[in-house]
């Protein structure tokens, strides 16, 4: 795929659409948004919800569950006769929409998309059936160890507020309890607004035709002015722990982690986000999987991830792993060796120079079907980036040197100052530092 | 030796190297600089003896240790070198084969085929590496135990089939795992890794004149088992009665499942069995979506019925709401499904346009493609997912009813219920 053949088309009402085409035959995949998500939720609703994050989730999945015309049934019914995938979910600030259909039935799975976001019913009943599945899910997420651990560390390193804090499962628990049908309904009324729409499509598609539909269905979606609340970046990092407690697992999730404080518009992020991906890659490549996996046996998975960064959002880095209880004490400490021996002597000149290369070759792997591509260029554009970006940031990537690779990981990885959160069954150990992981349930 | 052409099938042509008897499937598909390429050995966790469950996983974790020519020494570690050029590159073992699969970079290919031509017969994995990956493959059984919906399953399998290993779960039981050796697996990769108990499958910008050269280069030179391939000739006994399990684990999580016992992939009557599920438990406003989730007694509804080399089965799983009575969940779905009420020509026209989706779908793709593939082969007829649309399309109303009818009886059922404490 060649940025050339990718066709942007900015609509008079302030909407934009990407139709990139793709190999895939007879299938085109949809990815779209409109303002929205937690962060929006936080600025209507601001007394009812400190986070946001339950309410986008519920208000996006509510969606699906009838329009004015159309009740739950109906949509079901269109969705399973297109043989169509069709989903709605939330980001901090984006309400987005995610679809597969085959190319003879996109403008009737377009129109359906069109008339959920105009005219969604928010019908008492279908929120009462949805609250009853979504509670079953919240007990799914208190037991899952590798939630619970990601949970607690967004809660070591941020505030409340911040899009990158996670609400406790407790927390969206109390929240679902108070979200009733009429607040979302207001929430969607105050929220929606055409102008931010974006929809990216990929695959079997021309642009011409696509372009005309989205302009046919979503032109007439309501304007509004909601505006985002501010929020504080991620304190100044300090060492701090959690360990949730959950029995009858058999296995721990352990995520460390620390927030540099920049967004992705940061001259460091480049170079920082290259030494992250030589601590650990995933896959095989990455610091952590050569030593503590393949050299140490300790674990199955041993990955670090640059995250949450947004164009005016500081992001964080995290390492995950996964511990039988009884290696918990030995892995956790080879993990914070290999970040300490990073942050302190650096990248060697060979891992930079094939890192550079790695990332440049898997950004072109990683766009071979029609739902990746789709998502890209959406991505790129809700973040508010040309489509150019999706050539020159790999660029960029090919040309950060080890001293600037280096430098932000000496400056951005404090190993003194790294949180940590672990889930699972309680560890005994004399371990001072892990004793200090009181668990917390 | 040349490699000799065998038939075609949606775009895929199957060649036999004549040296060794390696099957090879590709497809020509020049709109990428990418390349799909995925080694489907015909042993799985179905051909382990009792007492060495696991081996087939374990072994896949082994093949990616040294090889003669691929190995730490040489800077070529069988796990890093063509990840370092891009490539995305991983294994997978489950009931009827193991695969290793890469999708990377057209300039690379070459390089990945002559990998997994060495690593084919020239592993040099030993108890060295095996005692360094045991933790690795521990944690990965106890990251499986954290799953709970997983759990019932494997306790079903066990419960439903009574003699066929599909009833031991790949991971194997942690007391093989503990016991495995390397001298015990190597007789196991000496058994089943030969290049006529595998099929090489290559997709993407690749045309058949360097599909050729490569594969003579690369796999000519490897020779063909000495001994027959064992073949897997248990049978499961036929099952005279509904069997059920029930677990209980702490927590807030209650499962309920439904499992019956159905035919292997290459059946006739496996699509409309298929169509059949779909309209039961698989789409947007299947039989059990409207009668559980509308109703707000599940959460969720999950059906499964992979197609398997041997008979398998048909998996309905709900996820209980909180507050939800999980034996009310279990009678609604067993009424469901023992009487099972005769498919409206709307549920079967939904239920086809599902189907045919999802096939497009998993042709979105070199690696999608490429990995639907290799489980087809693993079922033993590659072809099966190009052919499945126009298998499909002949269903009638009338005969997928019959078929559901005729494999949802009490005598194939196996019900379970993860009860949380």
């Amino acid at each position: 795929m060649k940025i050339q053949d990718i066709q942007e088309k900015k609509f008079a009402w302030g909407g934009k659409s990407f139709a990139a085409p793709f190999t895939s035959k007879e299938v085109v995949s949809v990815v779209g948004s409109v303002g929205g998500g937690s962060r929006t939720v936080r600025s209507i609703c601001g007394t009812f919800t400190k986070q946001g994050a339950e309410f986008a989730k519920i208000h996006a999945e509510m969606l699906l569950e009838g329009t004015r015309t159309k009740s739950k049934r109906d949509i079901q019914s269109i969705l399973d006769e297109l043989g169509a995938s069709l989903s709605f979910s939330s980001s901090p600030e984006r309400l987005l929409f995610a679809a597969r259909v085959r190319k003879k039935y996109l403008p009737r799975l377009l129109a359906l998309i069109a008339e959920i976001l105009k005219e969604p019913a928010f019908k008492e009943e279908e929120l009462k059936l949805l609250k009853k599945r979504e509670e079953a899910a919240l007990f799914l997420e208190a037991q899952d160890t590798h939630e619970q651990a990601g949970i607690g560390l967004t809660r070591l390193l941020y505030k409340g507020g911040h899009p990158n804090f996670s609400e406790s499962t407790d927390e969206s628990r109390e929240v679902l309890k108070h979200i009733t049908a009429k607040s979302l309904a207001d929430y969607h009324a105050q929220s929606l607004d055409r102008s931010s729409l974006i929809v990216s499509f990929a695959g079997d598609v021309k642009s011409k035709k696509l372009f005309d539909l989205v302009e046919k269905y979503f032109a007439a979606l309501p304007k509004s002015r909601s505006s985002l609340p501010s929020f504080s970046k991620a304190a100044k990092s300090s060492a701090k722990n959690v360990f949730t407690a959950i029995p009858d697992k058999a296995g721990i999730d352990y995520m460390v982690g620390i927030a540099p404080r920049i967004t992705n518009r940061h001259r460091d992020y480049p170079a920082l986000l290259l030494g992250i991906q030589i601590l650990g890659n995933p896959g095989f490549t990455g610091r952590l999987m050569r030593t503590v996996r393949e050299k140490e046996g300790l674990t199955y998975v041993a990955y670090s991830y640059l995250s949450g960064l947004q164009k005016k959002t500081d992001g964080f880095v995290s390492i995950w792993s996964s511990f039988a209880p009884q290696l918990f004490e030995k892995g956790r400490a080879a993990i914070l060796r290999e970040v300490k021996l990073l942050a302190q002597d650096g990248a060697t000149e060979e891992e930079v120079e094939q890192n550079r290369k790695l990332y440049e070759a898997r950004f072109r792997v990683r766009l071979s079907n029609s739902g990746a591509i789709a998502r890209a260029v959406h991505d790129i554009a809700a973040d508010d980036y040309p489509l150019s970006y999706l050539e020159t940031f790999p660029k960029r990537i090919l040309k950060q040197t080890r001293k600037e690779v280096n430098r932000a990981l000496k400056k951005y990885l404090k190993p003194g100052l790294l949180a940590e959160s672990a889930a699972g069954p309680a560890v005994h150990t004399q371990n001072p530092r892990i004793e200090k992981m009181k668990p917390k349930r | 030796m040349s490699l000799k052409k065998i038939k075609t099938a949606g775009g895929v042509t199957e060649y036999r190297l004549e040296a060794n008897g390696l099957r090879v499937l590709h497809k020509f598909d020049p709109s990428l600089p990418l390349a799909a390429l995925c080694v489907t050995y015909h042993v799985g966790s179905r051909n382990e003896a009792s007492g060495h469950t696991g081996s087939t996983h374990i072994l896949e974790h082994l093949l990616f240790k040294d090889s003669k020519l691929f190995n730490r020494e040489n800077s070529k570690s069988i796990a890093t070198y063509l990840e370092w050029m891009g490539a995305s590159i991983n294994a997978t073992t489950w009931l009827d084969r193991t695969n290793y699969f890469e999708l990377l970079p057209k300039e690379s290919l070459e390089e990945a085929i002559a990998m997994e031509a060495d690593r084919m017969r020239h592993s040099l994995f030993n108890d060295e590496d095996l005692a360094i990956e045991m933790p690795v493959v521990r944690n990965e059984y106890e990251i499986g135990r954290n799953n709970p919906f997983e759990l019932l399953d494997e306790k079903l399998m066990e419960t439903a089939f009574t003699m066929h290993p599909y009833r031991i779960p790949t991971i194997g039981s942690k007391e093989d795992i503990e016991a495995s050796n390397a001298r015990k697996l190597r007789d196991f990769y000496d058994t089943f890794y030969w290049p006529n108990n595998a099929t090489l499958a290559v997709y993407g910008a690749v045309s058949p004149a360097e599909l050729r050269r490569l594969v003579t280069i690369y796999f000519s030179a490897v020779p063909e088992s000495p001994k027959p391939i064992p073949k897997m000739a248990l049978r499961e006994p036929i099952q005279k009665a509904p069997r059920a399990k029930e677990l209980r684990k702490e927590g807030g999580v209650t499962i309920v499942s439904l499992l019956y016992k159905v035919v292997e992939g290459r059946h006739r009557d496996f699509p409309a069995l298929h169509l059949g599920a779909m309209a039961l438990g698989g789409g947007f406003s299947s039989r059990l979506e409207r009668t559980l989730v509308d109703t707000g007694l599940a959460a969720g509804i999950s059906v499964s019925m992979p197609a398997l080399h041997d008979p398998g089965v048909l998996t309905l799983t709900a996820h209980v709401a909180e507050g939800a009575d999980p034996k009310k969940v279990l009678t609604l779905m067993r009424k469901e499904c023992r009487s099972f009420k005769p498919l409206s020509k709307e549920e079967v026209r939904f239920a086809k346009e599902r189907i045919l989706s999802e096939l497009s779908f998993s042709r979105d793709g070199l690696f999608t493609e490429i990995r639907a593939v290799s489980e087809a082969v693993a079922a033993g007829d590659w072809t099966l997912p190009y052919r499945m649309e126009a298998l499909v399309e002949r269903i009638t109303s009338a005969h997928a009813s019959h078929i559901m009818q005729k494999y949802l009886v009490p005598e194939g059922e196996t019900a379970g219920i993860l009860f949380s404490t």
